[in-house]
C-alpha cells in the first residue's frame, strides 16, 4: 500500500495535512505509516495571499496526512482561499 | 530513508515538534522510538499564537499526539552516516534510541 510512494521518492511533491497546511518538498522517505521524509520543504499559506514559509528538514507524521501528489507541471497560484481543517 | 532513521540522526540534536494542538516544543531530543515517543530536554513550549508558555528542564511526548518534527541538516547526515555504517555490517541500532543528556 505505502510502496505506492516509491515513484515519489526524491521527487518534488505537495502534501496537504489535516490541518490545512500545504507543504511542497522533495520527498526523501516514508514508511508503512505513512510518515514522510522531506528535505527543505515549503510551507505554503494562503491568508489569501499567498506566503511561502521555508523549513528544512521534516518528518510529518502520517496521521496527519490528507494528500500527497507529484507537482510535475502546475505552479502555485499566488492568491487563493486558505485550506480549510480535515479533522 | 526511512523518517523513523532520521530521529535516529536527531539524538541530542535540537529539534521542533509542533503538537496536533498547535503549541510547538522546541529542545533536545534524549530519547525517541517507534512510536514517536519523545523524551525532550531544555525546552521551550510555545502556544500557536506565538505567546512563550514557559521553559523546562525535560518532558515526555507521547507520538500520537505529535503532527510534524523539524530536524536540522546535521541530524540527516548523521541519520545518513548510521544507515552506511549499518549497511556495512557493524549492525543496526535494536530497541530504544537513547541518547545522553547535555550537561
Amino acid at each position: 500500500m505505502a510502496s505506492q510512494l516509491d515513484t515519489y521518492i526524491n521527487k518534488q511533491v505537495s502534501i496537504i495535512t489535516t490541518d490545512g497546511k500545504f507543504y511542497t518538498g522533495t520527498l526523501k522517505g516514508f514508511d508503512q505509516a505513512t510518515n514522510l521524509f522531506l528535505s527543505s520543504s515549503t510551507l505554503t499559506l494562503y491568508n489569501p495571499l499567498r506566503e511561502d514559509i521555508q523549513t528544512d528538514s521534516i518528518i510529518i507524521r502520517g496521521d496527519t496526512l490528507v494528500l500527497i501528489g507529484l507537482q510535475e507541471s502546475f505552479t502555485l497560484p499566488d492568491e487563493g482561499p486558505p485550506i480549510p481543517q480535515i479533522i | 530513508m526511512l523518517p523513523m532513521q532520521v530521529l535516529y540522526g536527531a539524538i541530542g540534536s535540537a529539534v521542533s515538534i509542533e503538537l496536533k494542538s498547535g503549541e510547538c516544543y522546541n529542545g533536545y531530543i534524549q530519547y525517541a522510538d517507534y512510536y514517536m515517543n519523545f523524551k525532550l530536554y531544555d525546552v521551550t513550549i510555545t502556544e500557536a499564537e506565538g505567546d512563550k508558555f514557559f521553559h523546562i528542564d525535560e518532558c515526555f511526548v507521547r507520538g500520537n499526539n505529535v503532527k510534524y518534527v523539524r530536524v536540522s541538516e546535521e541530524a540527516v547526515t548523521k541519520a545518513e552516516n548510521i544507515r552506511l555504517e549499518a549497511k556495512r555490517g557493524r549492525g543496526a541500532p535494536r530497541g530504544r534510541i537513547r541518547g545522553s543528556r547535555r550537561s
